[in-house]
């Protein structure tokens, strides 16, 4: 019996202390909105754990290099964990906004949980930049809502077009059966179609899965003449393309940029002449700092995040001290970012540029545009 | 209002848990139906309110659809697995998970599949809209009180004693002239039905969803609450949920480096549910154990 009054009393104690300590967190929020009329917070949320982990550090990573570098004194920076999930990034964003008093937020990364936080945004006056949501419904999301990398309508346009231009007329897809694939493989397919060609084959895999020969061999029966892979992983990309070549699939070979990574050169032979559209690569001059700053190359994501965090920099350099004033400064800046030249039109969304990446004598060479 | 936007959003996600967790725990722990679908319940009724709702149907409607609907497949479930027990039943079940997170994730032209379904309408009640989050708490607040109030009166009731004996003997109480797999039907089926509930109002205060929300890592989350707090304890889900949902947000105020808050806040996360079951192996007002 005393074991378990003791473990009421535990348990009761342990709730009124974690009241007590968010209570605790209120009460500074109306200090600091007091007091420091300078200070401005910026959050980054992102998932630093779980799946996605690799990616959200390298967004985290960017966008502090920016704010070192800047070094205001007015602007405060805090993180948070979102675990690429979409119930912690919409608490994420609640706390953020009304315990540290946040204005503008870098993130999400996942379209999903920055799907989940936008409306949070919105509805507080809080502009949020995404450094990697591509899903097209983050276009609609909100005016306080942009991002500083293209949705997937700009790289589905731009594969379409690039197909159709090499004269192409028989397409076939595989694609990861989430978020990204889905989105990318739905613009391809209304672009290319309208451009007189043919989808004559849709397969789609589970992200993470290697074996995808079932999908490949009923590709290949479709007899296609290009086939475009969109893979997100590293060990989906090198299984799948290994299976094109065992499969004896003889299409060309495009690809989206996931199946840019170095381990697919190990396939040797097999992979030469694979095409793959990509976002304009990073400056080198950004390069050159990440790599200073961290002491390796800038992973995806990473010059995304910095040119978020510098569009916020910018935003307060210029005099804007809150959401809203952030919001309106967005809509009229432009510059020559890490990533590309960033103009933020009507739904806050960038242009961004594309450039073709074949592979010729084992490495990535890009081309010309 | 008193309590921060923040606490309020807590609070919110308290009671939709803690209507999860009591509905789990009345076909794990009252029942004895160790079972591992109980997030695609949760998934079906957020869906299916979401996209009621979306098509114009009055909310209170669409949520008491999304309950019957979850607890159809609740019928179906013990249909499915009506003569495994156990662990068995447990594979079963987990496979049931799965094959809903699956329908989700394919059935594109109903769910929009992996790109979720956003916007979903805030609830509208007889011409009352809730759109502030301290309406919402109140709101939340109200049904999840009926709701544990109907179940608490359920296992209180003639009808939750013979779920009981059906979990410690259901042999003996076949002897006695019972039809444990009637009850065994029953038991799901209001399970079911409550966790459509709960994944109703979810769906409509995030106001997005997508096949992830419903998914292994919820059913983790919604299982550590049901054996943190005991299994046939209504009390102690409810106490459970609010030291599982407010403990993480403590250790986010944690003054540590952001490289390393992250993995630390699991970690010590894992440390207190683990120290709770070291005390008490049973749950924290758990009184049985599961065979």
């Amino acid at each position: 019996m005393r074991t378990g009054k003791f473990g009421k009393v535990a348990i009761v104690m342990l709730i009124i202390l974690g009241i007590l300590f968010t209570a605790g967190c209120t009460d500074t929020e109306e200090v600091t909105e007091d007091t420091g009329e300078d200070t401005i917070t910026v959050g980054i949320m992102g998932p630093y754990t779980g799946g996605a982990a690799v990616y959200g550090n390298a967004a985290k990573d960017g966008a502090m290099l920016a704010f070192n570098e800047a070094n205001l004194s007015n602007v405060e920076v805090i993180v948070e964990d979102t675990k690429s999930e979409t119930k912690e990034a919409a608490t994420a964003m609640n706390k953020m906004v009304s315990v540290d008093n946040v204005q503008a937020v870098v993130g999400d990364l996942i379209s999903a949980a920055t799907l989940a936080a936008a409306p949070i945004a919105e509805q507080n006056q809080v502009v949020m930049i995404s450094p990697a949501s591509t899903s097209t419904d983050v276009s609609d999301a909100g005016d306080y809502i942009f991002r500083t990398i293209p949705g997937d309508d700009g790289q589905g346009i731009f594969a379409a077009q690039t197909m159709s231009d090499a004269g192409y007329t028989k397409l076939a897809l595989l694609y990861t059966n989430d978020q990204y694939g889905n989105g990318l493989a739905t613009i391809i397919t209304e672009e290319f179609t309208s451009l007189g060609g043919e989808i004559v084959a849709e397969e789609t895999y589970e992200a993470g899965s290697s074996d995808m020969r079932t999908q490949l061999t009923k590709i290949k029966d479709a007899n296609p003449e290009v086939v475009y892979i969109v893979s997100n992983t590293p060990d989906s990309s090198v299984a799948l393309l290994r299976q094109v070549t065992e499969i004896g699939i003889e299409a060309d070979i495009y690809g989206s940029e996931g199946l840019k990574v170095g381990s697919i050169l190990e396939l040797g032979d097999s992979v030469e002449g694979i095409t793959i559209t990509s976002v304009s690569p990073e400056s080198e001059e950004f390069k050159q700092k990440y790599m200073d700053e961290y002491g390796e190359e800038p992973p995806a994501f990473a010059a995304q995040a910095y040119d978020a965090a510098t569009a916020i920099i910018m935003a307060i350099e210029d005099g804007a001290t809150n959401g809203e004033e952030i919001k309106d400064k967005l809509y009229e800046m432009e510059f020559d970012g890490a990533s590309g030249h960033i103009k933020f039109d009507e739904n806050g969304d960038v242009e961004g540029g594309y450039v073709l990446v074949e592979v010729q004598d084992g490495a990535f060479v890009t081309l010309e545009e | 209002m008193i309590i921060s936007a923040y606490q309020t959003h807590i609070f919110i996600l308290i009671f939709i848990y803690i209507i999860l967790a009591v509905s789990l725990n009345l076909a794990l722990g009252y029942t004895g139906l160790l079972n591992l679908g109980h997030v695609a319940f949760y998934g079906i009724g957020a869906y299916t309110s979401a996209l009621l709702a979306i098509e114009g149907m009055p909310y209170l409607a669409a949520m008491i659809i999304a309950g019957l609907f979850a607890s159809v497949f609740g019928y179906l479930l013990v249909t499915a697995t009506d003569r495994l027990k156990g662990d068995y039943l447990a594979m079963a079940t987990l496979g049931f998970s799965f094959v809903v997170y699956s329908l989700l994730l394919n059935l594109r032209e109903i769910t929009r599949g992996a790109m979720g379904i956003p916007g979903i309408p805030k609830p509208s009640i007889l011409g009352l809209t809730v759109r502030t989050n301290d309406q919402y708490l109140i709101f939340v607040l109200l049904i999840c009180a009926i709701s544990v109030f109907i179940m608490y009166r359920i296992v209180k009731s003639p009808f939750g004693k013979l779920l009981e004996a059906n979990r410690d003997n259901a042999v003996c109480l076949r002897v006695l002239g019972k039809n444990t797999f009637g009850l065994k039907y029953k038991a799901m089926m209001i399970s079911a039905f409550f966790a459509g509930i709960s994944g109703s109002l979810y769906a409509h205060y995030i106001t997005f969803i997508d096949p992830t929300s419903f998914y292994i890592s919820e059913l983790i989350l919604i299982l550590t609450i049901v054996i943190v707090g005991g299994l046939a304890s209504i009390k102690g889900s409810i106490v459970a949920t609010a030291v599982i949902i407010y403990v993480p947000e403590i250790l986010r105020t944690l003054d540590l480096p952001s490289s390393v808050l992250g993995p630390v806040r699991q970690a010590l996360y894992a440390a207190i549910l683990i120290a709770i079951l070291m005390l008490r192996p049973r749950g924290i007002f758990g009184k049985v154990d599961l065979e």
